[in-house]
């Protein structure tokens, strides 16, 4: 099964989105602020990183460009936890080189669904 | 996997939260994983406890165990064991019986309770429902094919002893709670699916002169898992049970859907 790198700084949803993938049959590991998020992506090599957009230390725009800068890292789909009403910043997630977006807030049950349709989309 | 060992066998459960404990027991048809997306919207506020009870799910199969006052004994054992010194209780089916004699026999050990699906009263055919239909089988029956988490489900009650549903039914097939509500001081919502074709639904006569600490509820678009079949519903008339002061003013709740902001 796949494995997910969740990077985000809010422990609730970290947990929350870490438990339902879990038992949805996933892999993951997680981190709480963009730089871990980069490091804990070179040692695991996921297959999908969900980045926050505001995290301390390093923003989820600044982890994204280093990601995809990085030869090894490059290919690995990055998609990106908004709150509804940002939606410039969709657009700075997509320039910074993110695949996809997931608006906040979201069920658990819609985030498999999404998580699993950007799997299958990246698989192609 | 979390486990804990009682009586040299594990007892696997999951924990997921944070804030008082919620402790979910599972029924004849399943394990602790029908309660992740209960799990899922309570977590913010509980820390809640799912376990699979002796002869379920990846717990112990030990038949011994099996006599309805060890699943009973099972639950005070995890207590103990994980240091929880009192917690809110809901219990479905099988699990809604262990939970609310632990209630009557504990009550300083339990904040609330909500049974679902309870076999109120004795039923000489609950015995051949429980064990002439394969755990699977009913699933099919009772549970949407096309939940994404079905198999998983499916997966969990295919691991159910038999031996483990003939001893619980027979022991519930023979009792009768209303004395044992009688006494029960804590608060308590008596939940059932209107439709469920595997526990009766109690007639309203059955349930006369309750006390004011218990309230009944019945989920009319609901069969045998009311926390799946109206899992919004459900969970929000949960979530408002554990934190009514006055649990006679508790009425369903239009849908809402926990959203992580």
């Amino acid at each position: 099964m796949a494995k997910i790198l969740i990077a985000e700084d809010e422990r609730d949803i970290r947990d929350l989105v870490t438990f339902t993938l879990q038992f949805a049959g996933y892999e993951v590991v997680s981190a709480s602020n963009g730089s871990e998020a980069v490091e804990i992506a070179r040692d695991e090599m996921p297959d999908l990183i969900m980045m926050d957009v505001r995290m301390p230390v390093m923003t989820g725009y600044e982890a994204c460009r280093l990601l995809k800068e990085d030869g090894p890292t490059q290919h690995i789909p990055i998609v990106f936890l908004s709150a509804k009403g940002q939606e410039q910043e969709v657009q700075s997630g997509m320039d910074a080189g993110a695949v996809d977006y997931i608006l906040k807030p979201f069920s658990p049950e819609n985030l498999t669904r999404r998580v699993e349709e950007i799997l299958a989309r990246s698989a192609k | 996997m979390s486990a804990v060992t009682l009586k040299d066998e594990l007892v696997h459960y999951e924990v997921f939260g944070r804030g008082p404990a919620l402790i979910l027991i599972h029924g004849w048809l399943g394990s602790w994983r029908y309660w992740i997306p209960t799990m899922q919207q309570l977590s913010a506020s509980y820390r809640t406890y799912a376990l699979d009870l002796w002869g379920f799910g990846d717990s112990g199969k030990r038949p011994s165990l099996y006599q309805f006052e060890q699943q009973v004994g099972l639950v005070r054992q995890f207590m103990e064991s994980l240091g929880i010194t009192k917690a809110a209780f809901v219990g479905h089916a099988l699990g809604a019986a262990v939970s609310l004699r632990f209630a009557v026999e504990n009550p300083n050990l339990t904040a609330r309770l909500m049974t679902v699906s309870l076999p109120l009263v004795g039923d000489s055919g609950l015995i051949q429902r429980v064990t002439s239909t394969s755990p699977s089988a009913w699933l099919e029956r009772l549970v949407d094919k096309n939940r994404p988490d079905y198999q998983a489900i499916n997966e969990e009650a295919t691991k159910a002893d038999p031996e483990a549903l003939r001893v619980s039914a027979e022991a519930l097939s023979i009792q009768d709670w209303r004395p044992a509500l009688s006494n029960l001081k804590t608060p308590y919502v008596l939940a059932h699916g209107e439709q469920d074709p595997l526990v009766n639904v109690p007639e309203d006569s059955l349930l006369n002169g309750l006390n004011s600490n218990i309230h009944r509820v019945l989920l009319n678009d609901s069969r045998h898992f009311p926390m799946l079949d109206e899992a919004a519903t459900f969970n929000r008339l949960l979530a408002d049970f554990l934190g009514a002061e006055d649990v006679s003013q508790l009425q369903l709740k239009k849908h809402w859907v926990r959203r992580v902001r």
